[in-house]
């Protein structure tokens, strides 16, 4: 059963999400790297909840997990419900432990156009570094 | 110049067959250590296995005079039991034998002691076949059969059944075609879990399936698209440009599909792969 919404959940939280190299794209039109809308596609998307790293005094690095060579974007709590998106606590333990892991989820098929809404509004926390060429191509 | 044949094995392999004799470029991360080519006028087939996948089975390419090109595995054979030449090589046994069911096939029998056998609609004279030599060879030194059967006569059964692509001559030669090859190849590395999402392996037939759609819908001046591996196995085609997002999406579930966007006047599309070739063809055309 799909988690429910939780209000205990700032609408100001970011939603950390990790991005692996191969799902990184040039966006020419919006002049920038960003995350492929193919990173949106799970039903019950896996997030860090910015809120709970806080509780813990988390640096933001340790959002990646064991997953060092990963980058990181962030979306809004208040956006991801905007777009009919429950978000919810989630902790975990496997792979490993996270206890800040949430979950986004909504439509059982979320539609692109809002994978896309997703893509092009995060926002990057951890970014490719200067010259990084997507190895997407394209 | 024919066609060349852009393949699949069993493995997660793919091979790029060129026009020449013994000349096999593998594409993936297996090499192919076994060939043979029998050549005859104008013609030869080639038979390839790739080595770390022993249990996968050989392929005939066949190329004619003509320059084109067919092929044929061994799922269509059954027993051989009449009409046998024999002919032991150093290495390993060749054998042409006639199927009293299926007719006439080639059985290969490699240096583990496997057989496999091809079946073969043509020459139906078998005093023609001439393929009593037999060597051992190694991607690096590919070996001929010289004066063998003239092949160019021969026809092939069936078509197999793996997912097969064939390659126009003037495609490869251009930038997208090798860039998406390559790219593909990468893709074909990530293993299990590759996202940290327990992402699975890219699957041959959507990466094959992708290359397929790139062949309908692109011109040789179509920029290269970002092909993006997705985590259900999926590959995933992009072009963010010319202000329009375009994405193809090969999956197995309902997921499949394209859906673009016209960023200046916000229309948008969602649906299927087929039936819209020709509209996406006009949007690929504004950003060459």
């Amino acid at each position: 059963m799909a988690p429910q919404d939780d209000p205990a959940i700032p609408d100001a939280t970011k939603l950390y999400r990790r991005v692996p190299p191969d799902q990184v794209v040039r966006d020419q039109n919006l002049g920038r790297l960003r995350p492929s809308t193919g990173l949106f596609t799970h039903y019950e998307m896996s997030v860090v909840l910015e809120n709970k790293m806080a509780e813990d005094a988390r640096e933001l690095e340790s959002a990646l997990g064991p997953y060092d060579e990963h980058y990181l974007v962030s979306i809004i709590a208040e956006f991801a419900r905007s777009e009919d998106q429950a978000v919810a606590s989630t902790p975990s333990t496997d792979p490993y432990d996270e206890p800040a892991h949430g979950d986004v989820c909504g439509d059982k098929k979320r539609p692109k156009s809002r994978r896309k809404r997703f893509a092009t509004t995060s926002a990057w926390e951890i970014e490719p570094p200067d010259g990084f060429e997507p190895p997407s191509g394209g | 110049m024919g066609d060349r044949v852009l393949m699949s094995t069993r493995s997660k392999d793919l091979a790029l067959l060129t026009d020449e004799p013994g000349h096999v470029s593998p594409i993936g991360k297996s090499p192919f250590a076994w060939e043979s080519v029998v050549t005859g006028p104008g013609a030869y087939a080639e038979i390839v296995r790739p080595c770390s996948f022993p249990t996968a089975d050989p392929i005939v390419v066949v190329t004619k005079s003509d320059g084109s090109t067919y092929y044929v595995d061994s799922d269509s054979i059954s027993d051989a039991s009449m009409g046998r030449l024999t002919t032991s090589g150093n290495d390993y046994e060749r054998l042409v034998t006639v199927d009293k069911y299926h007719g006439p096939t080639t059985t290969i029998r490699d240096e583990y002691g496997r057989s496999n056998k091809l079946k073969i609609v043509a020459p139906p004279d078998l005093s023609a076949v001439d393929v009593y030599r037999t060597y051992r060879a190694t991607q690096s030194q590919p070996y001929t059969l010289h004066g063998a059967t003239p092949i160019d006569k021969w026809r092939i059964a069936k078509r197999g059944k793996r997912p097969t692509i064939l390659v126009p001559q003037e495609v490869l030669q251009t930038a997208w075609f090798s860039a998406a090859i390559a790219r593909i190849a990468e893709l074909f590395e990530l293993g299990e879990n590759w996202d940290g999402y327990q992402g699975r392996p890219i699957a041959v037939e959507h990466a094959l399936n992708a290359v397929g759609f790139l062949l309908r819908v692109m011109s040789p001046d179509t920029p290269a698209p970002a092909i993006v591996p997705l985590s259900d196995g999926g590959v995933q085609v992009e072009w963010h440009q010319g202000g329009l997002d375009i994405e193809a999406t090969f999956t197995s579930d309902d997921d499949r599909g394209l859906y673009w966007e016209e960023l200046d006047s916000g229309s948008e599309f969602e649906g299927s792969l087929e039936g819209s070739t020709d509209d996406l063809r006009r949007l690929l055309a504004q950003i060459v």
